[in-house]
């Protein structure tokens, strides 16, 4: 269902570049200069060793000496300096490019892809990923800008000293270029076999991060006690730092195995070169071209090195940045969205035989389904867990779209619907309640910047205002303790409230209440419900819940089972058919009869 | 830190491997000597090929080779036995911070110091507190020690050399060695402040940097979740979020400034040291003009005396990266070491067959930390040996916290609890939370094997496993399961299998069941379940607890009927106690709460 698309290189390269050349101009002017920079210090570094025995070996006088060599080490100092401060500037710079030319994009990617995709498991893998790509600093994007600094280096380096090396003999370029490749391939040794561990090593990477997550978790840390999980979990712990270790170990030794053989040839070169050279010097060379040469020599494979490794780099990090697009490709495509004429000033929503089904899932979750919510109508919905309750919310609430049949907004098909105009005008407060460690306003308002007076009203109506005025910074008293130590952490019901005012605060034209009072007590529970009753009165709701009496109040009541509507009508009507929802209130209710202890046994 | 203490953290970061004492020597020695070798061969060399005696020349170049060959072949060996043991010293304290987190005393979790600690020693990882990197930090620093000490030697012989045989006049050999020690000095001093202040600047950057990260962490959190998902669409929360999120990015900024910072300073030193490096070829070329040293000799000293200026510019970098992470290890040293105050109770508990375990609350009061209000205000209650307990309030009114009391999870602030007569913290605290059996409200089931779960441990006992499932309905929830009961729970740990609601409270219930403890507490244990689960769950109530202590907390009043003594906690106080039958009597709180809930269903029934 969603293609991924393959990059190269190059077009990574490009995706990347392109902004920071519109952008970051600086930027790129620091890596041109910071390379042409880098290259030329450490030839002039070998120039002024070659300088001293050179000036040395004339008989000059020692003021031209001095003079000579201190002159040259002015100016390889101010050179040195530039490349030193280029190079450092650059080091955060990258940091700043990733953050405010790439960031944003994945953040508002995220908060912007359809639900359905936003829960698809394939795809929370590639949201990992591309998340991966803007936050590290070694790798994805911002990898990349230190790799292509690394690798135009390299590159002007090698270049340079390939020339130099050719001009000795052209034996000797092919003898160190020769060598550098074997120097790259027994360096890369350890890496292939950590392929082949990575797979193993990640897994007991996983565990640990898992537990380090459970180790400042107080709930968690509850049953860890009591049940006297610890050396279960921190065995679990242990096996896995073992495992990896173990593994690592053979890693270690390949890679020592590695540098030994480059040692070793690498000091096979130096004798090669050092003999080659001293048959030079029987044959007319200057002791000057000797001292050069051999610094050039001696860093020729460093120079290969970089761009092997950096090349590696680029390409290693292309993957991520290939995910990272293929992250920002998700979402719908760009069509003409339709906006009903009343602009949702009131919202109807029709069922059409729909039947929705999980992906992958081998049974659909509804099933042909055909029901309508009109205006300004409060309905039930109730079932079992798992009847498809949930689900079905998010089908109204235009989250997901239908796999057949159609859901009708105002008579428009959500699949057609402009969703985002259509969320603007509804409420929804879920089961799985969720605030956040802003303040009280904040959180009703959405917003930074709240309407005062719009907020009071909304706690007020949802019962919540007593309770705020009595907070020490009021209005903007931060919830909870995440952000804030002196945040406020509030009771269930209180977060109820919360939400409910926060759902009032946007005049919505539907309201939607997924199971909002599992949690409470039954003083708690039915003073919501009368605030419900109170505030709701010509907003189109939907109350959804599995315990069957909460929702008596409604006009109307749909029973949920095996994917279909059962039962529908009025509470009265539906305990007369003494079907499956009159089976159910009774199972529910019995304890509350007379004597119901009795009836028990 | 000093260098003792230093080397005394080294061993204790990698405590019984004697090796590697051995191979941080070695390796230093080894690591500091390559350069040496080399340039004394070296200027052998280019002496007497100035010499033209080009047969020499190559002997030297062999001896130089093959001495250089065995020496970095040591070396690499060292640092390979340093890697094989520092790597997973990482590993090592993130373990045993966990170890830490879960025998620490519950009610510190949560305080600010620990949160602090934990997240200090999981952003170590990219941050300023990497124990591995502060392990290898201490290892270059003793190279680069040893370094600088080679040059002094190799300074010291120059200067003998210089003394005795140059045919210069003694002021001027004088003079330009205090020259030479006066910009050594003028260097040295540039390095301490460049690095003092770009330090200072460094500290203020990870502070800020560890702010930021704090709030990106937060907001990360909200973008990933999945129950923030569905509000973040349907409130249109995109533009308010991501708004908070641009102080994180344009915090950025900050970098930029910090790089443009340390590059000035760096390349003021960088310039300082290369015109010193130049002023020492001066001085050695002088002495090789009058006839003191060789032309080769000159490559040898500038470039030891270089070492050494690097190797001094070295040592105080390490050195304040050594201490600047220190800030930060302390933290979790100190907390990993910190000993657990309130668990420190030797009693041991009676194995009794009898199960006669009787726990009080003598004049229980109790208040959160950091808070004013008592949630607990003078409570006694005894929890007889045999007896169905309910205890019933609204939200708040203090009956999770009378739970986490007695598992000592909290202490009182006033009071004690007792068990048989004895104050709990006077036992052992493990032993003592084996006669509980307990599901809380929030129970966790963890990211590894359902069975093991259930036995809350990696041995099971399969007949007693297969028991409980079967009493708790469960059997066919597992054989639908890809691996049964070895299947693993949850993504977070591998491909596992997420249960819903209810079934992952019959785990939790199943796991209570399996332990098989004397007392059992049972913290809203229906809450997630649909009706006819929790029906089930209250008809097989009985069976489930059997003879043992039962506690239990519910806001389904109908389900404290089974309960013996029903006991109403209001406002932190015990308002009412007795059976069902006496408290509807009494019309107070509990009648209340009763009716309220009755109501729809009683009224309903009636009217049908």
């Amino acid at each position: 269902m969603y293609k991924t698309k393959k990059y190269t290189l190059w077009s990574n390269f490009r995706f990347v570049f392109t902004p920071v050349w519109k952008e970051k101009r600086s930027y790129i002017r620091d890596m041109i200069t910071g390379i042409i920079l880098s290259v030329i210090v450490p030839v002039i570094g070998s120039m002024l060793s070659a300088l001293v025995v050179g000036l040395l070996g004339e008989s000059l006088s020692a003021v031209t000496v001095i003079a000579a060599i201190l002159s040259a080490f002015v100016g390889y100092a101010l050179v040195n300096a530039a490349d030193t401060y280029i190079r450092q500037k650059h080091v955060y710079h990258h940091i700043e490019v990733r953050s405010q030319l790439f960031m944003r994009q994945f953040t508002k990617k995220i908060c912007e892809i359809p639900q359905e995709q936003y829960e698809d498991s394939e795809l929370k893998l590639l949201r990992e990923k591309a998340c991966d790509a803007v936050s590290c600093n070694n790798a994805g994007i911002e990898g990349l800008l230190r790799a292509v600094s690394a690798f135009g280096t390299g590159v002007l380096g090698l270049f340079v000293y390939m020339v130099i090396a050719g001009s000795i003999h052209p034996v000797i370029l092919l003898l160190l270029f020769g060598l550098s490749v074997i120097g790259a391939l027994c360096n890369s040794l350890p890496d292939w076999y950590e392929n082949k561990i990575r797979d193993e090593n990640a897994r007991d990477e996983m565990t640990m991060q898992y537990i380090d997550r459970l180790s400042d978790d107080a709930i968690s840390g509850k049953d860890i006690r009591v049940f006297g999980l610890k050396k279960w979990i921190i065995g679990k712990y242990g096996n896995a730092i073992k495992n990896t270790r173990r593994r690592n170990a053979k890693k270690n030794s390949i890679a020592f195995a590695g540098k030994s053989l480059e040692t070793i040839l690498t000091a096979g070169r130096d004798l090669i070169c050092y003999l080659y050279l001293i048959s030079q010097l029987k044959n007319g060379m200057s002791l000057t071209m000797f001292v050069f040469y051999l610094g050039i020599i001696g860093g020729f494979s460093a120079w290969f090195a970089q761009v092997s490794d950096s090349f590696a780099k680029m390409k290693y990090c292309s993957v991520h940045i290939t995910d990272f697009r293929n992250f920002l490709n998700l979402g719908e495509d760009a069509g003409e969205k339709k906006i009903p004429q009343n602009q949702f000033k009131t919202v109807e929503v029709v069922f059409d035989h729909v039947t929705f089904c999980y992906k992958g899932a081998e049974k659909p979750v509804l099933n042909d389904i055909s029901f309508s919510l009109k205006s300004g109508e409060h309905k039930a919905l109730v079932g079992l867990n798992g009847a498809g309750k949930s689900t079905l919310v998010k089908l109204i609430s235009g989250l997901y779209l239908p796999t057949e049949g159609t859901v009708y907004v105002n008579g428009i098909d959500t699949r057609e619907l402009d969703r985002e105009a259509y969320y603007r005008h509804e409420s929804a407060v879920f089961q799985d309640t969720f605030t956040l460690a802003y303040s009280v306003a904040e959180n009703v308002a959405l917003n930074e910047q709240w309407d005062e007076e719009k907020v009071w009203e909304c706690l007020e109506k949802a019962g919540l205002s007593q309770k705020v005025k009595a907070l020490p910074q009021g209005l903007s008293t931060n919830l909870g303790k995440e952000l804030s130590q002196d945040g406020v952490r509030l009771s269930g019901g209180e977060t109820q409230k919360l939400l409910l005012a926060r759902a009032l605060y946007r005049d919505p034209s539907i309201i939607l209440l997924d199971e909002p009072t599992a949690a409470l007590d039954a003083l708690a529970e039915s003073e919501i419900y009368e605030i419900y009753n109170r505030t709701l009165a010509d907003i189109t709701a939907l109350f959804i819940s599995h315990r069957l009496a909460s929702t008596r109040f409604c006009e109307e009541i749909l029973l949920l089972s095996d994917g279909r509507i059962a039962e529908c009508g009025s509470h009265e009507e539906l305990m007369e058919q003494k079907g499956k929802y009159y089976e159910l209130f009774l199972v529910q209710s019995k304890y509350y009869g007379e004597g119901g202890a009795a009836d028990v046994d | 830190m000093s260098i003792k203490e230093m080397w005394n953290y080294l061993i204790f970061q990698t405590k019984g491997y004697r090796q590697l004492g051995a191979a941080i020597v070695a390796g230093a020695v080894c690591g500091a000597g390559i350069s040496y070798i080399n340039s004394i061969l070296y200027a052998r060399i280019i002496d007497t090929l100035l010499l033209e005696q080009y047969t020499t020349a190559v002997h030297y170049v062999w001896i130089m080779i093959l001495a250089v060959l065995v020496v970095r072949l040591v070396y690499i060996m060292c640092n390979q036995i340093f890697e094989q043991y520092a790597s997973p010293s990482r590993d090592e304290t993130k373990r045993r911070t966990a170890e830490k987190a879960f025998s620490m005393e519950f009610e510190e979790i949560e305080k600010e110091e620990n949160q602090i600690a934990f997240r200090r020693t999981r952003g170590g990882v990219n941050g300023a507190g990497d124990i591995e990197a502060q392990l290898d930090s201490i290892y270059k620093f003793f190279t680069e020690c040893v370094k600088v000490l080679f040059a002094l030697v190799f300074l010291l012989i120059l200067i003998v050399q210089s003394a005795q045989g140059a045919h210069v006049a003694v002021w001027k050999i004088i003079l330009m060695t205090a020259l030479l020690a006066g910009m050594f000095a003028f260097s040295f001093w540039v390095n301490v402040r460049v690095s003092e202040s770009i330090g200072k600047k460094q500290v203020e950057l990870n502070h800020e940097n560890e702010r930021i990260n704090f709030l990106y962490g937060y907001l990360f959190k909200i973008f990933t979740s999945e129950t923030a998902a569905k509000d973040i669409r349907l409130y249109g929360m995109q533009d308010y979020l991501c708004g908070k999120n641009e102080t994180c990015i344009n915090a950025s900024s900050y970098f930029s400034e910090e790089g443009i910072f340390e590059g000035k300073n760096q390349a003021k030193f960088s310039f300082v040291i290369q015109l010193l490096a130049g002023y020492i070829y001066v001085y050695v070329a002088v002495m090789a003009m009058s006839g003191a040293v060789s032309v080769g000799d000159v490559l040898m000293y500038s470039g030891a005396i270089i070492t050494m200026m690097t190797g001094v510019q070295n040592i105080l970098m390490q050195y304040n990266q050594i201490n600047y992470r220190n800030e930060y290890l302390k933290t979790y040293e100190d907390f990993i070491k910190r000993p657990n105050m309130h668990y420190d109770g030797t009693l041991p508990i009676e194995k009794r067959d009898d199960n006669e375990y009787e726990l009080s609350f003598r004049n229980v009061s109790f208040c959160y930390p950091g808070t004013a209000d008592d949630i607990l205000k003078n409570v006694s209650l005894d929890f007889k040996i045999g007896q169905k307990m309910a205890l019933v309030g609204r939200n708040g009114a203090g009956k999770t916290t009378l739970i986490k009391l007695l598992l000592r999870l909290y202490e009182p602030t006033g009071g004690e609890i007792c068990l048989n007569g004895i104050n709990i913290e006077k036992y052992d605290y493990e032993e003592y939370l084996q006669i509980f059996s307990v599901v809380f409200q929030d129970f966790k089931l963890f990211a590894f094997p359902l069975d093991e779960n259930i036995a809350a441990g990696g041995q099971v006992d399969k007949r007693r496993l297969k028991q409980v499932l079967t009493k708790i309905g469960l059997n066919e929830f597992v054989e639908g399961l890809p691996k049964k009961e070895y299947t693993l729970l949850y993504q977070e740990n591998g491909e596992g299998v997420t249960p819903s609601g209810g079934e992952a409270q019959k785990v939790a219930i199943a796991r209570a069941l399996y332990k098989d403890a004397p007392f059992v507490i049972l913290d809203e244990p229906t809450a997630a379940l649909d009706p006819i689960a929790e029906a089930g769950i209250y008809e097989n109530f009985d069976s489930l607890v059997g003879e043992k202590t039962a506690v239990y907390i519910s806001h389904r009043m109908s389900s404290c009927k089974f309960c013996d003594r029903i006991v109403v906690l209001d406002h932190g106080k015990i308002a009412e106690e007795g059976t069902h039958e006496s408290l509807m009597e009494r019309h107070g709180i509990y009648a209340k709460l009763y009716q309220t809930q009755a109501e729809y269903y009683v009224t309903a029934q009636a009217g049908a």
